[in-house]
């Protein structure tokens, strides 16, 4: 056996591993999301709502350089339908009018309130409070980025929960909800609750806050469409099915504050806090008689602006992969660790073998085959058919996912939207996967060398369409 | 070996995927189309059915109705949930009317039926079905259907229980319920509103209940219906326990039905050993919002667990004018107070 045969194998056979897991997660999902829609059914959002049990709840959401989004934000936050919860909007030294379109919309007062840092963070210039809502408090601070944003809204919030969310996002009305729910079951064990994301470029949004989605004529756009509905709908969900899901987006997320504070609050060291924190309270909580759930809902819906160019794309998926690779190395011990039981068998070495490898493997697939060609040791027939093999795969698991969208939860109405995305799906894996995966390792090379930056994330703001919603 | 196979098979498994994929899409634009019909056909269905229903909820008559009590399944499913959805908000003389209609289309007996269906939905659904158009027939089955293994379908009957006026089943619904999911309050509290004051002299009766859970539960549910009898009851309750749950729970409720009567006790909480308890006992006087107690609240703004410090400032600014007096005093001291007077000052400012 040539040493390109052994690599060769190899790599087939880590592709139909990967493809059998991903096979059973759909599975797992498929037959989860029946089973937490029927019990939806019967505890809808009205039932929840009109419950004197629903815990009290702060959003956190931090905000730099907002000025195009955060009015949008902050309206369609305090339209929630919730019982009782405060919005804090930390606004970390944006450079641009961010603070000041909030004070002049929002009528903003000072509080004399002192700020007592049970976790640390940059100075607090300020703490306000809106004399229009007065659910609405605004923390100035100095700028120190998304995970101090975060802990100094932590140290101001008064309620038990809290709910971070990116100020560029939009939830629909009745996510909290939703997100409560679980905490409401069994609020003693639940630690954190994590929900749907989808992509609201294109998508018109009324007046009073309904959003009624729609593609849109930039594929980049529609592919990351799909691509969410893959990795929420089958990734997340099958994960948490199987009590091993590590990641509740920084976008959406609902968590006991107290444990969170036990633990220091988010890490401001790192780009992937969102992640990390996840990760640090499993292994921290995991084994002890404390909360130690976490669940994904995922009816739940929080609407994101995702990038319409790809150097914007580029940045946001690098600071993710590297995010990723930080939370899985610092919490490598739990691997294979009997105590974490499906974290240290399923979860960890899902996200490291296939997260975190599979874009290296995948560039060394290409490479190989490359050098087969070189030295003549494959067929070109070969060639075409594992070609095929990967795009068919990764079509039916697309497929699959807008499948189980379009069975459960019906979104997109218009059938040219519905082509749209089985287009979109049959595109992914030409070009947009490769070029993924290209970032990825560049994230991976990148973070072996110890770079930290962020970079740069363009907003082109929500299209508001006039006049109410109607049905 | 797997490797071979593979290597000789691979364009064939790609063309099968592909395919597979391709027929996904297919049948993906295939269920699209489906729901677009069949939601053309319920509307159709809906809009004969709505002008034969509104005249038979003014006159009573069946006349027009013959023809929809042999409807074939899919419009039956129709004309049944375009019933259930006028049932909302109506009043009881008009759910009686719908019920009777209900009936006469023979929509109960088959709920009676599915109720003992083995889907789990099915039951909660005929259960459902049942207590929203207050079905007197369907208490023996939805007194089966509280024993029921899965929870859903317990809350559900339990709620169906009460929306028929049956207040007899309650005290077995909380036993039945306690253990099984804090959702239960949420149900219970509704059914508890459903029974009106018919529910008061049960819920007050499992105080004494053997279950901590129970008793618990009976405390919240007392608060909900802020009767003032149920203070005494719920005081005793809390000093005859050692369970700090239930003194929490009590204060709570005594906070929510507001009387003067639980003052001393909530003066006697606010030096409880647990934090909660003197939290929820500070808060609670703040919303019984009586000034004579001002001096015992001031206190607690100087106590060494913040949220209690936060009630306690909370209590001073529910009372008023008097509350922010003393607020201004404790400003100008020095401490803790003094903060949590200044933050409460600066929203008594904005208020009053």
């Amino acid at each position: 056996m040539s040493s390109t045969d052994i690599l060769q194998s190899i790599i087939v056979l880590y592709f139909i591993l990967i493809n059998l897991f991903y096979f059973g997660l759909i599975g797992i999902s498929f037959f989860g999301i029946i089973s937490h829609q029927l019990r939806a059914w019967f505890a809808t959002a009205n039932e929840i709502y009109k419950a004197r049990i629903t815990p009290p709840i702060s959003i956190i959401a931090p905000a730099y350089n907002e000025e195009v989004t955060i009015l949008n934000s902050i309206s369609s936050l305090l339209k929630l339908r919730y019982k009782e919860f405060e919005v804090i909007v930390v606004n970390d030294g944006s450079t641009d009018s961010t603070f000041e379109k909030v004070n002049k919309e929002y009528k903003l007062k000072k509080l004399s309130q002192k700020y007592h840092p049970d976790i640390k963070t940059k100075q607090v210039k300020g703490i306000y409070r809106s004399k229009i809502d007065r659910r609405l408090v605004v923390i100035d601070k100095e700028n120190g980025g998304k995970a101090d944003s975060l802990n100094a809204g932590i140290n101001v919030s008064i309620y038990p929960l809290f709910c971070a969310i990116d100020s560029d996002s939009l939830l629909e009305r009745d996510a909290l909800l939703r997100l409560v729910h679980p905490f409401m079951e069994n609020y003693r064990k639940v630690l954190a609750t994590g929900g749907l994301i989808r992509a609201i470029n294109g998508c018109e949004v009324k007046e009073d806050g309904k959003i009624k989605p729609k593609t849109t004529k930039n594929w980049l756009v529609n592919i990351q469409t799909v691509e969410y509905f893959r990795a929420f709908l089958v990734g997340r969900f099958g994960l948490s099915k199987l009590n091993c899901n590590m990641i509740i987006s920084g976008a959406y997320g609902l968590f006991k504050k107290a444990p969170v504070k036990e633990i220091g609050g988010y890490r401001t060291d790192i780009v992937g806090e969102d992640m990390e924190l996840v990760v640090r309270l499993i292994h921290t909580f995991k084994n002890s008689e404390k909360s130690n759930r976490i669940y994904y809902i995922p009816d739940t819906v929080c609407w994101t602006e995702v990038p319409e160019k790809s150097s914007v794309l580029s940045a946001q998926r690098n600071r993710w992969h590297r995010g990723l690779i930080e939370s899985v190395f610092y919490h490598i011990s739990m691997l294979f660790n009997p105590g974490y039981k499906t974290i240290g068998f399923i979860g960890m070495p899902y996200f490291l073998f296939v997260e975190i490898l599979n874009p290296i493997i995948e560039i060394a697939g290409y490479i190989v085959i490359i050098l087969s060609i070189i030295i003549g040791d494959i067929s070109p027939v070969f060639i075409i058919s594992f070609i095929a093999l990967t795009v068919g795969m990764g079509m039916l698991f697309t497929s699959m996912s807008l499948m189980i969208e379009e069975l459960f939860y019906h979104k997109y109405s218009g059938i040219k939207d519905i082509l749209r995305l089985l287009c979109s799906s049959f595109l992914e894996s030409f070009g947009y996967h490769q070029f993924l995966s290209a970032v990825k390792i560049k994230a991976f090379i990148q973070k072996t060398l110890g770079f930290k930056g962020w970079g740069k994330m363009e907003r082109v703001g929500i299209k508001k369409s006039e006049g109410p919603s109607h049905g | 070996m797997l490797y071979s196979v593979i290597k000789q098979n691979s364009l064939l498994i790609s063309v099968i995927l592909i395919g597979a994929a391709l027929l996904i899409s297919v049948l993906l634009l295939f269920i699209r189309i489906v729901f677009t019909v069949w939601n053309k056909y319920k509307n159709k269905v809906i809009k004969n059915f709505i002008p034969v229903m509104k005249e038979y909820l003014q006159t009573g008559e069946h006349r027009n109705l013959k023809s929809h009590k042999k409807a074939n399944y899919f419009k039956s499913k129709v004309i049944k949930k375009t019933i259930i959805k006028t049932s909302f908000g109506r009043e009881p003389h008009e759910i009686d009317r719908l019920a009777n209609l209900y009936r006469y289309l023979g929509y109960v007996e088959k709920d009676i039926k599915d109720a003992r269906s083995f889907l789990w939905f099915v039951r909660a659904e005929s259960a459902r079905c049942l207590g929203q158009l207050r079905i007197e027939e369907s208490k023996e089955v939805l007194r089966l259907l509280l024993k029921d293994r899965h929870v859903q379908v317990k809350l559900i009957s339990a709620w169906a229980l009460a929306r028929t006026g049956d207040a007899q089943s309650l005290e077995k619904a909380m036993e039945e319920l306690v253990e099984a999911s804090k959702m239960a309050g949420l149900r219970l509290s509704s059914s508890v509103f459903e029974l009106g004051k018919k529910a008061g002299p049960i819920v007050m009766k499992a105080l004494k209940h053997d279950n901590d859970n129970v008793r618990i539960l009976a405390v919240h549910l007392l608060g909900e219906l802020k009767s003032e009898r149920a203070v005494e009851p719920l005081i005793n309750t809390a000093l005859k326990q050692e369970n700090n749950e239930i003194k929490i729970a009590v204060c709570k409720a005594l906070g929510n039905i507001g009387s003067k009567k639980a003052e001393s006790f909530l003066v006697d909480m606010l030096s409880h050993d647990n934090w909660v308890v003197r939290a929820k006992s500070v808060h609670a006087l703040g919303k019984i919002g009586d000034p004579k107690e001002i001096n015992n609240i001031v206190p607690l703004l100087n106590d060494e667990k913040w949220w209690v410090r936060y009630n306690a400032g909370k209590a001073l600014f529910l009372l008023g004018a008097p509350g922010k007096k003393a607020l201004k005093a404790e400003a100008e001291k020095q401490g803790h107070s003094r903060d949590m007077a200044l933050q409460w000052l600066s929203e008594c400012r904005e208020q009053y």
